[in-house]
């Protein structure tokens, strides 16, 4: 079989078998609004507290209704003592308690000791904790200077420095600008890996599954082409749609996704190679798509795992993947910032495709007749 | 022989043959254990690389310098002149952020100019960037004072009214602020909800003859007891699974269930018995192995962003609140967080309920399909 035709058999068989079409193309269209509809709303917000009011004084109920104004955060009950909202918070109904001792007002006027608030959070979910955590401190320092500074003697209020934190790219520091990008690499992958694996497990079923040079190279490209068009209608329309923070080095990332698409396709026929049927793919390569997502480093940094696994994950397309089309596509990065990474996915590509050229072809088959080109 | 035992032999005997089969239920949990333990062995973030663009190259400055180098969270990699070669940094993913020190910061401070520092973190990586951000804030603030007595040698520095209010915040049941434990916890429940998915869509699927489950119930006698049969190998590996899990974090890795871990334990059992049913009631519904997979894949691959474990879902849309409550892995892990931090008892029961709901339902339906395909037929 030639290349054309084998890449124009390989598209027809996707486009007529509903699985490979709804694996691969369908599911794609579907995640791009699947995923990201839970993170629409971008921050944690309204996170219910029980605030324990032993002051009880004029200040101490302002700081309450600052804390409630905050997106962070909502005061869900106000008790006098620790003991109820301890039963509160057990109860589910509460992430976290403030507490406001006794004598805070009297402090920050006369700068006795001994008072202060305290703030307990559940931290076995880090977000919330953090989230109140910071909405709480932010509350307590602008209450410190603008409803105590007025009227008093001292010179300055605030601190001696200011502190300012901005995060950078993701400017509103966004939950789903900051997920969406990495799973958007993920879902290329994952559906293009189960495609192509898929396909591949189906001929091992049939038993013809050894490809002639010039099918191989026309397979191969036909499943390039479709994680081709997954990449640009992700990183193309739907970051748009989804006004998923966007800095693009559009030349860039049209350069390097060619070879993205290559190596997890080459992945997926060499996978699928070694499956008994079609079926198989999904059930052995549908499980990895969570572990796959926090191998790419996105939610926990590769510097910060054990060393043999950072260079694992390595091996994985969508580790080199996310740290090369974040970049591109969300920081204005040039192609000489990300050569690492971009190296590392031609080396992938290379290398899957050389593996899957000797599994389903074979070093020592002869060079095709017609049209094998690579 | 009675339908649940004879499936059960049927069951286990086939395992014992499909080396396939039975990978899926042993080699990839095991693998997929093993990398999720790993990628979290540190547990907390360490030694975040950040750099400095030190406008300033005073005292003031290497003050803060030596502030954020004592930080345990920050790993000071560079030095740049500009914040135009900091962001190419960032770019290159060689630090997470930067510091800018702006010119004249000791002279400010004495000077009562309020200066600014700034603190620009990649927001592209929001969760090291953010850990990184604050820890240098926090380090940041620890040295004003320190800056401020240090350029105010003969003058009584006033107590700032601001530091006179003291917060105390207490991280209740995972100070160290671990990875290992948050995100451990609720990753591997996802990964075995995926594997539970696909194993027993196999299984049923397997049974598929031109796209009829008639054959197969008419042969193993009453569909229920069979359908029960059938599906306990799978529920008992996984659930098994989730228990080697649960133990390594607790017993080998010295994480602390202020409830009760049977509970738990008991908890993903139901789960996974409700996954088991909801993919025998997809084989059932399609009629195709490939389709139920691949909805299996969908539905269970993506759970976890629904459960508002990672992102809260106060505050999202009708459609996101609707479907995580429609997912059951959104209540197992209400059951089981609620477990893991102390909540009392009571408030397992609408959890536990939901989930048995999902095994009734599911269940009753497929036999109810497979039934009703019977007598049509």
């Amino acid at each position: 079989m030639s290349f054309d035709l084998a890449f124009l058999a390989t598209w027809h068989t996707i486009l007529t078998s509903r699985t490979l079409l709804s694996t691969t193309l369908l599911a794609v269209v579907l995640y791009a609004f699947y995923y990201p509809a839970p993170y629409a709303h971008e921050a944690a917000q309204k996170l219910p507290v029980v605030v324990v009011d032993q002051d009880d004084s004029a200040l101490s109920r302002a700081m309450i209704v600052d804390l409630d104004a905050t997106r962070a955060i909502r005061v869900a009950e106000v008790v006098p003592n620790e003991t109820t909202a301890k039963q509160i918070m057990r109860t589910g109904k509460a992430d976290g308690i403030i507490l406001i001792s006794d004598n805070l007002e009297r402090q920050l006027r006369t700068g006795t000791p001994g008072a202060g608030v305290a703030v307990w959070v559940n931290a076995t979910y880090l977000l919330r904790a953090s989230t109140i955590g910071e909405a709480v401190t932010a509350v307590i320092q602008n209450i410190a200077t603008s409803r105590l500074i007025p009227g008093t003697q001292l010179s300055r209020g605030g601190l001696p420095v200011a502190v300012t934190t901005e995060p950078l790219f993701n400017r509103t520091g966004g939950y789903k600008g900051y997920v969406f990008p990495a799973v958007a690499v993920i879902i290329v992958q994952q559906t293009l890996l189960f495609g192509a694996a898929t396909f591949m497990g189906g001929r091992r079923r049939s038993g013809a599954w050894r490809m002639g040079v010039a099918e191989f190279w026309g397979t191969l490209a036909a499943f390039t082409s479709v994680g081709i068009l997954g990449c640009y209608f992700l990183f193309g329309l739907i970051f748009w749609l989804q006004a998923v923070p966007v800095d693009g080095n559009i030349a860039g990332m049209m350069v390097m996704v060619p070879v993205f698409a290559t190596a997890v396709a080459a992945l997926g026929l060499l996978v699928g190679s070694v499956f008994d049927c079609a079926e198989r793919a999904t059930y052995i390569l549908a499980p990895t798509s969570v572990p796959f997502f926090f191998l790419t480093g996105t939610a926990y940094p590769l510097d910060q795992m054990p060393r043999f696994i950072a260079a694992l994950s390595h091996l994985i397309p969508s580790t080199a993947g996310v740290h090369t089309f974040v970049p591109l596509n969300q920081m204005h990065a040039s192609l000489g910032e990300v050569t690492i990474p971009a190296l590392t996915l031609a080396s992938l590509a290379i290398g899957y495709a050389m593996l899957a050229y000797s599994r389903l072809v074979g070093f020592g088959a002869r060079v095709g007749t017609s049209g094998a080109n690579a | 022989m009675s339908a649940f035992r004879q499936a059960l032999t049927l069951e286990l005997r086939h395992l014992r043959h499909d080396h396939w089969d039975l990978a899926g239920l042993t080699l990839v949990p095991g693998i997929l254990i093993f990398i999720v333990a790993a990628i979290f062995w540190q547990g907390p973030m360490r030694q975040l690389p950040l750099a400095i663009v030190d406008s300033d190259g005073s005292t003031a400055s290497r003050a803060v310098i030596r502030a954020l180098d004592a930080s345990p969270l920050v790993h000071l990699t560079g030095l740049y002149s500009s914040e135009v070669d900091a962001v190419r940094a960032v770019r290159a993913g060689n630090v997470m952020g930067f510091v800018h020190i702006p010119a004249g910061l000791g002279e400010s401070v004495a000077r009562h100019r309020e200066p600014v520092v700034r603190i620009l973190y990649n927001g592209s990586f929001l969760s090291a960037g953010g850990q990184v951000s604050r820890a240098a804030a926090e380090a940041i603030r620890e040295a004003i004072p320190e800056i401020a007595a240090n350029q105010l040698m003969n003058h009584a520095v006033p107590a700032s009214r601001v530091r006179r209010l003291a917060v105390e915040a207490t991280p209740l049941g995972n100070a160290p602020s671990s990875f290992e434990w948050f995100l451990g916890l609720l990753i591997f429940p996802a990964v075995l909800h995926l594997v539970a998915a696909c194993v027993c869509a196999m299984a049923i699927g397997r049974e598929l003859r031109e796209g009829s489950l008639s054959d197969w119930a008419s042969a193993s006698g009453r569909v229920a007891p069979a359908l029960v049969g059938k599906m306990l190998p799978y529920v008992a590996a996984i659930s098994l699974w989730g228990i080697v899990w649960l133990l390594y974090l607790t017993l080998a890795r010295g994480w602390r269930i202020e409830g009760s871990l049977p509970l738990i334990a008991l908890g993903q059992t139901l789960f996974y018995a409700a996954t088991a049913a909801i993919a025998a009631l997809l084989v059932a519904v399609t009629r195709e192995t490939a389709t139920a997979l691949s909805a299996s894949a969908v539905y269970a691959g993506s759970a976890l962003a629904y459960s508002g474990a990672t992102l809260p879902l106060n505050g999202a849309n009708a459609f996101a609140h609707i479907w995580s409550n429609v997912l059951p892995l959104t209540h197992y892990i209400a059951l089981q967080m609620g477990e893991v931090s102390g909540q009392s008892v009571a408030a397992m029961v609408a959890p536990a309920m939901t989930l048995a709901a999902y095994v009734v339902i599911a269940w009753g339906g497929s036999v109810a399909l497979i039934m009703a395909r019977i007598r049509r037929a």
